[in-house]
Protein backbone atom coordinates (compact mmCIF):
# COMPACT_ATOMS: atom_id res chain seq x y z
CA UNK A 1 0.00 0.00 0.00
CA UNK A 2 0.99 3.63 -0.31
CA UNK A 3 -0.47 6.95 0.71
CA UNK A 4 0.15 10.50 -0.41
CA UNK A 5 -0.82 13.71 1.38
CA UNK A 6 -1.96 16.85 -0.39
CA UNK A 7 -2.85 19.98 1.55
CA UNK A 8 -4.65 23.05 0.35
CA UNK A 9 -5.11 25.45 3.23
CA UNK A 10 -6.91 23.56 5.95
CA UNK A 11 -8.13 20.89 3.57
CA UNK A 12 -6.13 17.65 3.76
CA UNK A 13 -6.55 15.04 1.03
CA UNK A 14 -4.98 11.60 1.48
CA UNK A 15 -4.73 9.36 -1.58
CA UNK A 16 -4.43 5.74 -0.51
CA UNK A 17 -3.69 2.86 -2.84
CA UNK A 18 -3.30 -0.90 -2.70
CA UNK A 19 -4.51 -3.50 -0.24
CA UNK A 20 -5.28 -2.48 3.34
CA UNK A 21 -4.96 -5.47 5.62
CA UNK A 22 -3.39 -6.28 8.95
CA UNK A 23 -0.10 -6.85 7.13
CA UNK A 24 0.01 -3.09 6.53
CA UNK A 25 -0.48 -2.30 10.22
CA UNK A 26 2.73 -0.24 10.43
CA UNK A 27 1.53 2.01 7.63
CA UNK A 28 -1.79 2.28 9.45
CA UNK A 29 -0.08 3.48 12.62
CA UNK A 30 1.91 5.98 10.59
CA UNK A 31 -1.24 7.27 8.95
CA UNK A 32 -3.05 7.65 12.28
CA UNK A 33 -0.05 9.50 13.73
CA UNK A 34 0.34 11.88 10.82
CA UNK A 35 -3.33 12.76 10.55
CA UNK A 36 -3.94 13.11 14.28
CA UNK A 37 -0.87 15.32 14.64
CA UNK A 38 -2.18 17.70 11.98
CA UNK A 39 -5.68 17.67 13.45
CA UNK A 40 -4.47 18.10 17.04
CA UNK A 41 -2.36 21.11 16.01
CA UNK A 42 -5.38 22.69 14.34
CA UNK A 43 -3.61 22.65 10.96
CA UNK A 44 -6.49 20.98 9.13
CA UNK A 45 -10.25 21.08 9.53
CA UNK A 46 -11.25 18.80 6.66
CA UNK A 47 -9.79 15.32 6.19
CA UNK A 48 -10.63 13.63 2.91
CA UNK A 49 -9.46 10.07 2.34
CA UNK A 50 -9.53 9.07 -1.30
CA UNK A 51 -10.13 5.33 -1.68
CA UNK A 52 -10.29 5.24 -5.49
CA UNK A 53 -7.12 3.14 -5.67
CA UNK A 54 -7.80 0.91 -2.68
CA UNK A 55 -8.43 -2.65 -3.77
CA UNK A 56 -9.37 -4.36 -0.53
CA UNK A 57 -9.67 -3.55 3.15
CA UNK A 58 -10.05 -5.72 6.25
CA UNK A 59 -11.40 -5.21 9.76
CA UNK A 60 -8.04 -4.04 11.08
CA UNK A 61 -8.17 -1.04 8.77
CA UNK A 62 -11.73 -0.39 9.78
CA UNK A 63 -10.26 0.08 13.24
CA UNK A 64 -7.67 2.46 11.80
CA UNK A 65 -10.42 4.53 10.16
CA UNK A 66 -12.46 4.61 13.37
CA UNK A 67 -9.47 5.88 15.36
CA UNK A 68 -8.86 8.66 12.84
CA UNK A 69 -12.55 9.45 12.62
CA UNK A 70 -12.97 9.76 16.38
CA UNK A 71 -10.00 12.07 16.73
CA UNK A 72 -11.15 14.22 13.81
CA UNK A 73 -14.66 14.49 15.32
CA UNK A 74 -13.28 15.34 18.76
CA UNK A 75 -11.52 18.30 17.17
CA UNK A 76 -14.70 19.38 15.36
CA UNK A 77 -13.08 18.75 11.98
CA UNK A 78 -14.88 16.90 9.21
CA UNK A 79 -14.06 13.55 7.73
CA UNK A 80 -14.94 12.33 4.25
CA UNK A 81 -14.22 9.03 2.52
CA UNK A 82 -14.21 9.34 -1.26
CA UNK A 83 -14.71 6.78 -4.01
CA UNK A 84 -14.57 3.44 -2.19
CA UNK A 85 -15.06 0.44 -4.50
CA UNK A 86 -18.06 -1.91 -4.38
CA UNK A 87 -16.55 -4.40 -1.91
CA UNK A 88 -15.42 -1.70 0.46
CA UNK A 89 -18.84 -0.03 0.23
CA UNK A 90 -20.33 -3.36 1.29
CA UNK A 91 -18.07 -3.43 4.34
CA UNK A 92 -18.96 0.19 5.19
CA UNK A 93 -22.61 -0.73 4.81
CA UNK A 94 -22.32 -3.66 7.25
CA UNK A 95 -20.78 -1.42 9.88
CA UNK A 96 -22.97 1.56 9.04
CA UNK A 97 -19.96 3.83 8.70
CA UNK A 98 -22.14 6.29 6.82
CA UNK A 99 -23.85 7.12 10.11
CA UNK A 100 -20.71 8.68 11.46
CA UNK A 101 -18.73 9.60 8.35
CA UNK A 102 -19.59 11.15 5.02
CA UNK A 103 -18.99 8.67 2.22
CA UNK A 104 -18.92 10.06 -1.33
CA UNK A 105 -19.17 7.59 -4.19
CA UNK B 1 16.05 -13.69 21.34
CA UNK B 2 14.60 -11.41 18.63
CA UNK B 3 16.00 -11.88 15.14
CA UNK B 4 18.37 -9.16 13.95
CA UNK B 5 21.03 -8.82 11.26
CA UNK B 6 24.32 -10.45 12.26
CA UNK B 7 27.23 -8.05 12.78
CA UNK B 8 30.84 -8.95 11.93
CA UNK B 9 31.40 -9.48 15.64
CA UNK B 10 28.42 -11.86 15.78
CA UNK B 11 29.82 -13.73 12.78
CA UNK B 12 33.22 -14.09 14.45
CA UNK B 13 31.54 -15.41 17.59
CA UNK B 14 29.42 -17.80 15.54
CA UNK B 15 32.54 -19.00 13.66
CA UNK B 16 34.20 -19.76 16.97
CA UNK B 17 31.21 -21.97 17.85
CA UNK B 18 30.83 -23.44 14.36
CA UNK B 19 31.43 -27.11 13.70
CA UNK B 20 33.03 -28.44 10.54
CA UNK B 21 33.78 -32.04 9.60
CA UNK B 22 36.61 -32.67 7.14
CA UNK B 23 36.04 -35.94 5.29
CA UNK B 24 39.04 -37.13 3.27
CA UNK B 25 41.02 -40.36 3.15
CA UNK B 26 44.28 -38.45 2.52
CA UNK B 27 45.84 -37.33 5.84
CA UNK B 28 47.83 -34.59 4.07
CA UNK B 29 44.65 -33.06 2.68
CA UNK B 30 43.01 -33.23 6.11
CA UNK B 31 45.94 -31.36 7.67
CA UNK B 32 45.80 -28.72 4.94
CA UNK B 33 42.06 -28.24 5.33
CA UNK B 34 42.29 -28.16 9.13
CA UNK B 35 44.88 -25.36 8.88
CA UNK B 36 42.58 -23.37 6.61
CA UNK B 37 39.65 -23.82 9.02
CA UNK B 38 41.73 -22.90 12.05
CA UNK B 39 42.89 -19.70 10.33
CA UNK B 40 39.23 -18.80 9.73
CA UNK B 41 38.59 -19.06 13.48
CA UNK B 42 36.32 -22.10 13.25
CA UNK B 43 35.98 -23.52 16.74
CA UNK B 44 35.18 -27.21 16.30
CA UNK B 45 36.92 -29.22 13.60
CA UNK B 46 36.48 -32.96 13.27
CA UNK B 47 38.02 -35.33 10.77
CA UNK B 48 36.86 -38.56 9.15
CA UNK B 49 38.81 -40.77 6.76
CA UNK B 50 35.82 -42.29 4.99
CA UNK B 51 32.05 -42.04 4.58
CA UNK B 52 31.23 -44.58 7.27
CA UNK B 53 33.06 -42.68 10.01
CA UNK B 54 31.72 -39.41 8.62
CA UNK B 55 28.10 -40.59 8.68
CA UNK B 56 28.41 -41.48 12.34
CA UNK B 57 30.04 -38.14 13.20
CA UNK B 58 27.56 -36.07 11.21
CA UNK B 59 24.55 -37.95 12.57
CA UNK B 60 25.77 -37.58 16.14
CA UNK B 61 26.88 -33.94 16.08
CA UNK B 62 24.92 -32.28 13.25
CA UNK B 63 27.75 -29.95 12.12
CA UNK B 64 27.23 -26.68 10.24
CA UNK B 65 29.37 -27.63 7.22
CA UNK B 66 31.17 -30.66 5.85
CA UNK B 67 34.15 -30.57 3.49
CA UNK B 68 33.72 -33.75 1.51
CA UNK B 69 36.11 -35.72 -0.69
CA UNK B 70 34.54 -38.04 -3.28
CA UNK B 71 36.93 -40.93 -3.75
CA UNK B 72 37.26 -42.73 -0.43
CA UNK B 73 37.32 -46.38 0.73
CA UNK B 74 34.32 -48.14 2.39
CA UNK B 75 31.80 -45.40 1.57
CA UNK B 76 32.58 -42.73 -1.02
CA UNK B 77 31.44 -39.11 -0.95
CA UNK B 78 28.58 -39.66 -3.41
CA UNK B 79 27.03 -42.41 -1.31
CA UNK B 80 27.47 -40.34 1.85
CA UNK B 81 25.63 -37.42 0.22
CA UNK B 82 22.88 -39.77 -0.96
CA UNK B 83 22.36 -41.07 2.58
CA UNK B 84 22.53 -37.65 4.21
CA UNK B 85 20.09 -36.01 1.80
CA UNK B 86 17.65 -38.89 2.22
CA UNK B 87 17.34 -37.83 5.85
CA UNK B 88 15.24 -34.64 6.35
CA UNK B 89 17.34 -33.84 9.44
CA UNK B 90 20.19 -32.92 7.06
CA UNK B 91 18.20 -30.83 4.58
CA UNK B 92 19.97 -27.68 5.68
CA UNK B 93 23.48 -29.16 6.06
CA UNK B 94 26.00 -27.35 3.84
CA UNK B 95 28.10 -29.81 1.87
CA UNK B 96 31.18 -28.40 0.18
CA UNK B 97 32.61 -31.08 -2.09
CA UNK B 98 36.37 -30.85 -2.63
CA UNK B 99 37.40 -33.20 -5.39
CA UNK B 100 39.93 -34.05 -8.04
CA UNK B 101 37.08 -34.98 -10.41
CA UNK B 102 37.23 -32.44 -13.18
CA UNK B 103 34.56 -33.37 -15.73
CA UNK B 104 31.36 -31.36 -16.03
CA UNK B 105 29.30 -34.56 -15.65
CA UNK B 106 31.00 -35.42 -12.36
CA UNK B 107 30.39 -31.97 -10.97
CA UNK B 108 26.75 -32.00 -12.06
CA UNK B 109 26.36 -35.42 -10.44
CA UNK B 110 27.64 -33.95 -7.17
CA UNK B 111 25.08 -31.14 -7.32
CA UNK B 112 22.30 -33.56 -8.21
CA UNK B 113 23.12 -35.62 -5.13
CA UNK B 114 22.81 -32.57 -2.91
CA UNK B 115 26.18 -30.80 -2.87
CA UNK B 116 25.90 -27.16 -1.86
CA UNK B 117 29.06 -26.32 -3.81
CA UNK B 118 31.97 -28.05 -5.54
CA UNK B 119 35.60 -26.93 -5.42
CA UNK B 120 38.26 -28.59 -7.55
CA UNK B 121 41.66 -29.75 -6.48
CA UNK B 122 44.37 -28.59 -6.59
CA UNK B 123 43.06 -25.87 -4.26
CA UNK B 124 43.60 -22.19 -4.58
CA UNK B 125 43.80 -21.47 -0.88
CA UNK B 126 42.28 -18.00 -1.03
CA UNK B 127 39.34 -19.31 -3.07
CA UNK B 128 38.85 -22.24 -0.69
CA UNK B 129 38.84 -19.87 2.30
CA UNK B 130 36.33 -17.61 0.58
CA UNK B 131 34.02 -20.53 -0.21
CA UNK B 132 34.19 -21.99 3.31
CA UNK B 133 33.48 -18.53 4.74
CA UNK B 134 30.53 -17.94 2.41
CA UNK B 135 28.95 -21.33 3.11
CA UNK B 136 29.49 -21.09 6.82
CA UNK B 137 27.89 -17.62 6.93
CA UNK B 138 24.97 -18.97 4.97
CA UNK B 139 24.69 -21.99 7.29
CA UNK B 140 24.77 -19.72 10.35
CA UNK B 141 22.09 -17.40 8.92
CA UNK B 142 19.98 -20.39 8.04
CA UNK B 143 20.36 -21.76 11.58
CA UNK B 144 19.42 -18.41 13.15
CA UNK B 145 16.30 -18.23 10.96
CA UNK B 146 15.44 -21.86 11.61
CA UNK B 147 15.73 -21.37 15.38
CA UNK B 148 13.61 -18.23 15.14
CA UNK B 149 10.98 -20.05 13.11
CA UNK B 150 10.89 -22.87 15.67
CA UNK B 151 10.38 -20.41 18.51
CA UNK B 152 7.54 -18.68 16.64
CA UNK B 153 6.02 -22.06 15.82
CA UNK B 154 6.08 -22.96 19.51
CA UNK B 155 4.34 -19.68 20.38
CA UNK B 156 1.70 -20.36 17.72
CA UNK B 157 1.10 -23.88 19.00
CA UNK B 158 0.66 -22.69 22.58
CA UNK B 159 -1.75 -19.93 21.48
CA UNK B 160 -3.56 -22.51 19.34
CA UNK B 161 -4.09 -24.66 22.40
CA UNK B 162 -5.54 -21.65 24.28
CA UNK B 163 -8.03 -21.08 21.45
CA UNK B 164 -8.87 -24.76 21.19
CA UNK B 165 -9.74 -24.74 24.87
CA UNK B 166 -12.32 -22.00 24.22
CA UNK B 167 -13.90 -23.27 21.02
CA UNK B 168 -16.73 -25.74 21.65
CA UNK B 169 -15.64 -29.36 21.36
CA UNK B 170 -17.66 -31.68 19.14
CA UNK B 171 -18.87 -33.41 22.30
CA UNK B 172 -20.21 -30.09 23.67
CA UNK B 173 -21.82 -29.24 20.34
CA UNK B 174 -23.50 -32.65 20.12
CA UNK B 175 -24.64 -32.60 23.71
CA UNK B 176 -26.09 -29.06 23.62
CA UNK B 177 -27.64 -29.62 20.18
CA UNK B 178 -29.46 -32.65 21.49
CA UNK B 179 -30.50 -30.94 24.69
CA UNK B 180 -32.01 -27.97 22.86
CA UNK B 181 -33.57 -29.75 19.89
CA UNK B 182 -31.13 -28.43 17.31
CA UNK B 183 -28.91 -29.78 14.60
CA UNK B 184 -25.74 -27.71 14.66
CA UNK B 185 -22.82 -27.89 12.27
CA UNK B 186 -19.83 -25.62 12.04
CA UNK B 187 -16.65 -24.93 10.12
CA UNK B 188 -13.81 -22.96 11.68
CA UNK B 189 -10.84 -22.21 9.45
CA UNK B 190 -8.19 -19.67 10.32
CA UNK B 191 -6.50 -17.84 7.45
CA UNK B 192 -3.03 -18.45 8.91
CA UNK B 193 -2.10 -21.21 11.35
CA UNK B 194 -4.29 -19.51 13.92
CA UNK B 195 -6.80 -16.70 13.69
CA UNK B 196 -9.06 -14.17 15.34
CA UNK B 197 -12.43 -15.86 14.95
CA UNK B 198 -14.09 -17.38 17.95
CA UNK B 199 -17.48 -18.83 18.77
CA UNK B 200 -19.03 -20.31 21.85
CA UNK B 201 -22.17 -21.98 23.09
CA UNK B 202 -23.59 -21.64 26.58
CA UNK B 203 -26.64 -23.19 28.22
CA UNK B 204 -28.33 -20.27 30.00
CA UNK B 205 -31.08 -22.33 31.59
CA UNK B 206 -33.24 -25.34 30.75
CA UNK B 207 -34.94 -23.44 27.97
CA UNK B 208 -32.37 -21.04 26.57
CA UNK B 209 -29.15 -21.63 24.71
CA UNK B 210 -26.78 -18.74 23.90
CA UNK B 211 -24.42 -18.56 20.95
CA UNK B 212 -21.76 -15.91 20.40
CA UNK B 213 -19.67 -15.45 17.25
CA UNK B 214 -16.68 -13.10 17.38
CA UNK B 215 -14.44 -11.91 14.56
CA UNK B 216 -11.59 -10.05 16.28
CA UNK B 217 -9.46 -7.65 14.27
CA UNK B 218 -6.13 -8.82 12.80
CA UNK B 219 -5.03 -12.24 11.60
CA UNK B 220 -2.64 -14.89 12.83
CA UNK B 221 -1.07 -14.56 16.25
CA UNK B 222 -2.28 -10.97 16.73
CA UNK B 223 -5.83 -11.98 15.77
CA UNK B 224 -5.73 -14.91 18.18
CA UNK B 225 -4.50 -12.69 21.02
CA UNK B 226 -7.32 -10.25 20.29
CA UNK B 227 -9.84 -13.10 20.23
CA UNK B 228 -8.57 -14.31 23.61
CA UNK B 229 -8.87 -10.79 25.03
CA UNK B 230 -12.45 -10.54 23.79
CA UNK B 231 -13.23 -13.96 25.23
CA UNK B 232 -12.14 -12.76 28.69
CA UNK B 233 -14.79 -10.05 28.40
CA UNK B 234 -17.36 -12.53 27.10
CA UNK B 235 -16.79 -14.55 30.29
CA UNK B 236 -16.92 -11.39 32.40
CA UNK B 237 -20.32 -10.37 31.02
CA UNK B 238 -21.86 -13.79 30.39
CA UNK B 239 -24.73 -13.07 32.76
CA UNK B 240 -25.94 -10.43 30.30
CA UNK B 241 -26.29 -12.97 27.50
CA UNK B 242 -30.05 -13.23 28.10
CA UNK B 243 -30.24 -9.90 26.31
CA UNK B 244 -27.86 -10.04 23.33
CA UNK B 245 -28.05 -6.28 22.61
CA UNK B 246 -27.15 -5.34 26.18
CA UNK B 247 -24.45 -7.99 26.23
CA UNK B 248 -22.74 -6.68 23.07
CA UNK B 249 -23.06 -3.05 24.22
CA UNK B 250 -21.22 -3.99 27.41
CA UNK B 251 -18.50 -5.74 25.43
CA UNK B 252 -18.15 -2.67 23.20
CA UNK B 253 -17.76 -0.30 26.14
CA UNK B 254 -15.32 -2.58 27.93
CA UNK B 255 -13.20 -3.09 24.81
CA UNK B 256 -13.07 0.65 24.09
CA UNK B 257 -12.08 1.30 27.70
CA UNK B 258 -9.27 -1.22 27.96
CA UNK B 259 -7.73 -0.73 24.58
CA UNK B 260 -9.20 1.93 22.38
CA UNK B 261 -7.78 1.80 18.92
CA UNK B 262 -6.12 -1.59 19.19
CA UNK B 263 -8.94 -4.02 19.78
CA UNK B 264 -11.99 -4.26 17.55
CA UNK B 265 -14.32 -7.13 16.80
CA UNK B 266 -17.38 -7.88 14.78
CA UNK B 267 -19.79 -9.90 16.87
CA UNK B 268 -23.15 -11.65 16.75
CA UNK B 269 -24.93 -12.91 19.85
CA UNK B 270 -28.21 -14.78 20.13
CA UNK B 271 -30.34 -16.78 22.49
CA UNK B 272 -32.56 -19.63 21.36
CA UNK B 273 -35.64 -20.83 23.19
CA UNK B 274 -36.01 -24.56 22.59
CA UNK B 275 -39.75 -24.60 23.41
CA UNK B 276 -40.99 -21.62 21.42
CA UNK B 277 -38.23 -21.43 18.78
CA UNK B 278 -37.80 -17.76 19.63
CA UNK B 279 -34.45 -16.28 18.67
CA UNK B 280 -33.33 -13.01 20.24
CA UNK B 281 -30.30 -11.55 18.57
CA UNK B 282 -28.01 -8.58 18.03
CA UNK B 283 -24.91 -8.08 15.93
CA UNK B 284 -22.47 -5.41 14.99
CA UNK B 285 -19.59 -5.17 12.54
CA UNK B 286 -20.30 -8.63 11.20
CA UNK B 287 -22.41 -9.83 8.25
CA UNK B 288 -26.06 -10.42 9.01
CA UNK B 289 -27.06 -14.07 9.39
CA UNK B 290 -29.69 -15.69 7.21
CA UNK B 291 -32.79 -17.55 8.28
CA UNK B 292 -34.02 -20.13 5.81
CA UNK B 293 -37.63 -21.23 6.33
CA UNK B 294 -40.10 -22.84 3.97
CA UNK B 295 -37.71 -22.32 1.08
CA UNK B 296 -37.52 -18.57 1.74
CA UNK B 297 -34.27 -16.88 2.79
CA UNK B 298 -34.48 -13.85 5.09
CA UNK B 299 -31.58 -11.72 6.23
CA UNK B 300 -31.66 -11.04 9.96
CA UNK B 301 -30.49 -7.44 9.74
CA UNK B 302 -27.63 -6.52 12.01
CA UNK B 303 -25.71 -3.35 11.36
CA UNK B 304 -23.24 -1.28 13.33
CA UNK B 305 -19.63 -0.43 14.01
CA UNK B 306 -17.32 -3.10 15.33
CA UNK B 307 -17.23 -3.61 19.09
CA UNK B 308 -14.40 -1.56 20.57
CA UNK B 309 -15.41 1.63 18.82
CA UNK B 310 -17.21 2.64 22.02
CA UNK B 311 -20.29 3.98 20.26
CA UNK B 312 -22.21 0.78 19.60
CA UNK B 313 -25.80 1.07 20.83
CA UNK B 314 -27.61 -2.11 19.91
CA UNK B 315 -31.11 -3.21 20.65
CA UNK B 316 -32.14 -6.83 20.68
CA UNK B 317 -34.26 -8.03 17.79
CA UNK B 318 -36.23 -11.24 17.68
CA UNK B 319 -37.66 -13.79 15.31
CA UNK B 320 -39.02 -17.31 15.38
CA UNK B 321 -37.25 -20.38 14.09
CA UNK B 322 -39.97 -22.72 12.96
CA UNK B 323 -39.37 -26.45 13.02
CA UNK B 324 -37.15 -27.36 10.05
CA UNK B 325 -35.84 -23.83 9.55
CA UNK B 326 -32.13 -23.08 9.48
CA UNK B 327 -30.01 -20.17 10.64
CA UNK B 328 -26.71 -19.54 8.86
CA UNK B 329 -24.22 -17.44 10.81
CA UNK B 330 -20.80 -16.51 9.50
CA UNK B 331 -17.82 -14.23 9.81
CA UNK B 332 -16.93 -12.19 6.74
CA UNK B 333 -14.17 -14.66 5.88
CA UNK B 334 -16.92 -16.81 4.37
CA UNK B 335 -18.56 -14.21 2.14
CA UNK B 336 -15.11 -12.91 1.07
CA UNK B 337 -13.84 -16.35 0.16
CA UNK B 338 -16.77 -17.72 -1.82
CA UNK B 339 -16.93 -16.90 -5.49
CA UNK B 340 -20.63 -16.12 -5.64
CA UNK B 341 -23.21 -14.33 -3.55
CA UNK B 342 -24.18 -16.06 -0.28
CA UNK B 343 -27.81 -16.11 -1.34
CA UNK B 344 -27.16 -18.12 -4.49
CA UNK B 345 -25.16 -20.68 -2.50
CA UNK B 346 -27.95 -20.96 0.08
CA UNK B 347 -30.53 -21.11 -2.68
CA UNK B 348 -29.27 -24.46 -3.95
CA UNK B 349 -27.97 -25.88 -0.65
CA UNK B 350 -29.11 -29.24 0.61
CA UNK B 351 -30.35 -28.35 4.07
CA UNK B 352 -30.80 -32.00 4.97
CA UNK B 353 -27.08 -32.64 4.82
CA UNK B 354 -25.71 -33.69 8.20
CA UNK B 355 -22.56 -31.53 7.82
CA UNK B 356 -24.38 -28.60 6.27
CA UNK B 357 -21.73 -26.02 7.16
CA UNK B 358 -19.03 -28.13 5.52
CA UNK B 359 -21.02 -28.28 2.28
CA UNK B 360 -21.36 -24.48 2.24
CA UNK B 361 -17.68 -23.76 2.94
CA UNK B 362 -15.40 -22.83 0.04
CA UNK B 363 -12.92 -25.40 -1.16
CA UNK B 364 -10.21 -22.92 -2.10
CA UNK B 365 -7.92 -20.76 -0.04
CA UNK B 366 -9.16 -18.17 2.42
CA UNK B 367 -8.37 -14.48 2.47
CA UNK B 368 -9.60 -14.06 6.05
CA UNK B 369 -10.42 -16.21 9.07
CA UNK B 370 -13.69 -18.01 8.49
CA UNK B 371 -16.36 -19.34 10.80
CA UNK B 372 -19.60 -20.72 9.44
CA UNK B 373 -22.30 -22.14 11.68
CA UNK B 374 -25.65 -23.61 10.76
CA UNK B 375 -28.41 -24.17 13.30
CA UNK B 376 -31.48 -26.18 12.40
CA UNK B 377 -34.53 -26.57 14.60
CA UNK B 378 -35.52 -30.21 14.91
CA UNK B 379 -39.00 -31.50 15.54
CA UNK B 380 -38.34 -32.38 19.15
CA UNK B 381 -37.75 -29.76 21.82
CA UNK B 382 -34.77 -31.52 23.27
CA UNK B 383 -33.96 -32.16 26.92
Amino acid sequence: MAFKFRREGKDLAIYISGVLTFHQHKEGEQLVYQITTLVDNGEVDVVRMNFAEVLRMDSHWLGVLIRILRRVKEKQASFVIEKPNKDICKLFDIVELNRIAEIRP
Amino acid sequence: MPIKPLTEEDIATEFSRAHIVIIDDDPTNRVLLRNVCEKLGIGIIDEAEDGVVALELVTRFQPDLILLDIRMPRMDGLELMRQLRANPAFDRLSILVQTGLQSEDDRVKCFNLGATDVVSRPFHLSELKARITAHLRSAISSRVLFDFRNRIQAHIEITHSFLDAILPTQETVDSLSNSYGLRLSSVYRPHDEIGGDLWSLRALDDQHLALVLIDASAHGLAGAINALRVDCLVQEYHEEMHDPGVFLNKLDAAMAKISFGQLFAGAFAMTYNRVTGQVRFAGSGIPSPYLVRNGKIDELKTRGLPLGSGVVALTTAQTIMEVGSTMVLYSDGWSESITEEPLSILDRANFNHHDLAETLAPEGGLIDDMTLITLQRREDHGL
